[in-house]
């Protein structure tokens, strides 16, 4: 088939920014690697549509990234969603290290776990703020609500995540960084 | 907590996460979006198709009724009895990747319904195949425009938000009219025929896509 202008425009976008749309999708669905790439895949497919559109207007990570965010939050209000992965609270532990585990006792897991146990709008708002560095104003804009709720948010995602590997015993190697 | 990134750079770990240098086949993706937009537009054309349809019977049907009853009893009176050619059901939201006017940018429209112009005052869309192409016209259409600089808050109508951001929905005669706080240019005024078959929340739906431009200007009045 003849690749158009819109196809090269396209697989250049993907080519450049699939990789890092999928990391951070990962995060949003707390390490859910096979709901993150659903989510991928549906934000592409649908910026695909909207191209000559969004392009026009420069705003074609931001538009797949809107997609991304407001699809997970769908995703996660499902009442099936809700029942298998809701997390009232955090396992016993961080479990065992992976072989070559991680430094300073934090596992992957608890933080996962972790991330799990936030609201999704919550995290949401971390990820955006601290992952992907966006500003306060591009975050509300994503996220479709105001820049104090952003802010409010995103320090309470914090103090939340922390407050939730203390309780874990894995936060305690991060202490000296929070001072 | 100063290093929340390199917690969750961590919650990558494992498998839980591409690495940054994994290689891309945007092929897939590509597939993907080609075969989403040939069904928006397969969607688009079956809208149409049916309006032409429903255009192209009615006369007839009308004429046949007219004939008496050797023209056949039993289609007359249904078709008779609809009056104009409106859909059985709501005409379904699209995604858009038309021509788009100054001042306002939709992201969906209805199906087999087209961004008709506009200019910094009004953005005005209609059905495809409207004989009607003034966009002086808001008659039977979809006008997008900013609320008059001369009105306040809305006050009628029921509450109907959109994006989270307040708005009301009103009903006037054959016009449904939502009035909703735009995200930096105040009120925002969408106008809709209810031959569009839509209730409030498709109407809110249809304005979340919605993107008020710099160049926009609020009418007097």
């Amino acid at each position: 088939m003849p690749r158009s202008l819109r196809d090269e425009e396209f697989s250049a976008f993907v080519q450049a920014r699939r990789v890092e749309l999928l990391r951070s999708a990962c995060l949003l669905t707390a390490g859910d690697t096979h709901l993150a790439e659903d989510l991928v895949q549906t934000a592409l497919a649908r910026l695909y549509v909207a191209w000559p559109r969004v392009r026009r207007s420069g705003t074609e990570a931001a538009y797949a990234w809107r997609i991304v965010v407001n699809a997970h939050i769908d995703e996660i209000r499902r009442p099936r969603w809700r029942r298998e992965r809701s997390v009232a609270e955090l396992p016993e532990g961080p479990g065992p290290a992976p072989p070559g585990g991680l430094p300073g006792g934090i596992d992957g897991g608890a933080i996962r776990a972790a991330l799990a146990a936030l609201p999704p709008r919550m995290r949401a708002a971390i990820v955006l703020r601290h992952w992907m560095d966006l500003s306060v104003e591009e975050t509300a804009g994503l996220l479709n609500c105001s820049e104090g709720t952003v802010k409010s948010q995103t320090a309470k995602a914090t103090a939340r995540l922390r407050d939730l590997l203390t309780a874990t015993g894995a936060g305690a190697a991060t202490e000296g960084s929070h001072r | 907590m100063n290093d929340v990134k390199d917690l969750l750079e961590r919650a990558l770990a494992d498998g839980h996460g591409p690495a940054p240098d994994q290689p891309v086949d945007a092929a897939g993706d590509l597939a993907r979006g080609r075969g989403l937009l040939r069904r928006r537009r397969l969607a688009g054309l079956a809208g149409t198709v049916t309006a032409v349809a429903v255009v192209a019977i009615v006369p007839w049907a009308t004429h046949a009724a007219s004939s008496g009853p050797a023209a056949g009893p039993q289609a007359a009176p249904t078709l008779r009895s609809s009056g104009t050619a409106r859909p059985a059901g709501p005409i379904a939201l699209i995604a858009y990747d038309g021509e788009q006017a100054p001042g306002y940018q939709v992201a969906e429209v209805p199906s087999g319904w087209v961004v008709q112009g506009g200019n910094a005052y009004a953005l005005v869309i209609a059905p495809q195949n409207d004989t009607d192409k003034s966009i002086d016209s808001f008659l039977g259409k979809l006008v997008v425009m900013l609320q008059s600089r001369d009105a306040g808050a809305p006050t009628q109508g029921t509450s109907q938000p959109v994006a989270g951001r307040p708005g009301r929905f009103d009903v006037q005669g054959d016009t449904q009219i939502l009035t909703f706080q735009g995200a930096d240019h105040g009120w925002v005024v969408v106008q809709a025929p209810t031959s569009l078959g839509w209730d409030s929340a498709r109407l809110a739906q249809f304005a979340a896509g919605v993107q008020v431009l710099g160049n926009a200007q609020p009418g007097r009045g």
